[in-house]
């Protein structure tokens, strides 16, 4: 029994460390890019827009991300294709997106002229759709939200492993904290205001 | 599960001065209502009707203030945990700074738990280097996690 328990201490620790560490960069741009969404005044400035028009030619078929692709290749762009609300009437629009920049692509039917708006932010506007950028949200009012582009996938795969990685560190943190008996009192005083927080925030409202 | 939110609707009478508009009917409205929270309304009047928003984790509330009637129809939405959660999540966030006092205690929060996570890696990163046993597969750890961070990031960013 001592020896399962002194074997599974040993792997905590070792997943301890070698999880935090293999997770610490992407743990540190969360961080600081959730720190920077609270306080958009630090890196204030508008996004810098340049608008061009070009002669594009339309795929036909039904399928929008297909036609959205083809568009992307013609206009040599890059990212998530994603569709807001119903298309009006005469026209296909689209956005394409990347965590740095985004590119409003409209397209009339009858003269298959595309305006191409290039929204370009900076550093404080980067870090924060790189906290966001999941492929799939309700804010941009898509019919069928789906992950086209494969680094989209990816991050969005590594935001979720994260999010267990975060909660395995803690876990694994509470077990040390608690083999440790003569340090019960400061695990057990932090852990509960902790939790005693996070309480009054979730339903001392409600 | 409860379905959220949970939607409950009641007409209340309300005593309002003539000519009250902006912030100052918002701010009657409130008291006579006893509501408090983050307010979204500029109680700028429109065919007679305002509309204030007052929120808080766990609960919205929707008031239609008809200023003729001298009346608001009172929403209530309460959320369950998860849109709680949600809510806590998304705020303060970049598009309204906080205006009410609990919002504002969130949002430090919020900001003291990035300083408190980026202390304890810190600390954590000193711990494992004074681990000599640990070094090796530690560097590779970290090594590996480097790498993959950078090539995620070159792959959005870059390409």
């Amino acid at each position: 029994m001592s020896s399962n328990s002194s074997v599974f201490e040993k792997w905590n620790k070792k997943i301890h460390i070698y999880l935090g560490l293999y997770l610490i960069l992407f743990l540190w741009i969360f961080s600081i890019s959730g720190l920077f969404l609270n306080h958009p005044k630090w890196f204030g400035g508008q996004p810098q827009r340049t608008t061009v028009e070009k002669t594009v030619e339309m795929l036909e078929s039904d399928d929008s991300l297909e036609k959205a692709h083809h568009l992307m290749g013609q206009l040599d762009l890059v990212g998530e294709a994603i569709f807001r609300g119903d298309q009006k009437p005469g026209q296909f629009a689209f956005l394409a997106m990347r965590p740095d920049e985004r590119t409003f692509v409209v397209v009339n039917l009858e003269t298959n002229l595309a305006k191409v708006t290039l929204v370009e932010g900076n550093v404080g506007q980067t870090l924060g759709n790189l906290h966001t950028f999941s492929g799939v949200r309700p804010i941009w009012g898509e019919r069928e939200s789906v992950r086209d582009w494969l680094p989209t996938r990816i991050w969005s795969f590594s935001i979720d492993a994260l999010a267990v990685g975060v909660i395995l560190l803690v876990a694994s943190s509470l077990y040390m904290g608690f083999r440790q008996r003569d340090k019960w009192k400061p695990v057990l005083v932090s852990l509960g205001l902790g939790i005693a927080v996070c309480a009054f925030f979730i339903w001392g409202f409600a | 599960m409860t379905p959220s939110p949970v939607i409950q609707n009641t007409t209340v009478d309300l005593a309002l001065e003539d000519g009250l508009e902006g912030l100052a009917l918002v701010e009657s409205v409130l008291e006579q209502l006893d509501l408090t929270g983050e307010v979204v309304g500029r109680g700028q009047v429109s065919n007679g009707r305002t509309m204030i928003r007052v929120a808080r984790p766990g609960n919205a509330k929707i008031i239609n203030v008809d200023v003729e009637k001298q009346e608001a129809v009172i929403s209530d939405r309460a959320f369950g945990l998860m849109d709680t959660l949600w809510y806590l999540h998304l705020n303060p966030g970049p598009h309204k700074s906080p205006s009410w006092i609990f919002s504002k205690m969130w949002g430090w929060v919020a900001d003291s738990t990035v300083y408190i996570t980026l202390l304890l890696t810190l600390t954590g990163i000193y711990l494992w280097t004074v681990l000599k046993s640990e070094r090796k597969a530690g560097l590779i750890a970290l090594g590996t996690g480097a790498f993959c961070f950078v090539a995620i990031l070159y792959s959005l960013l870059a390409l």
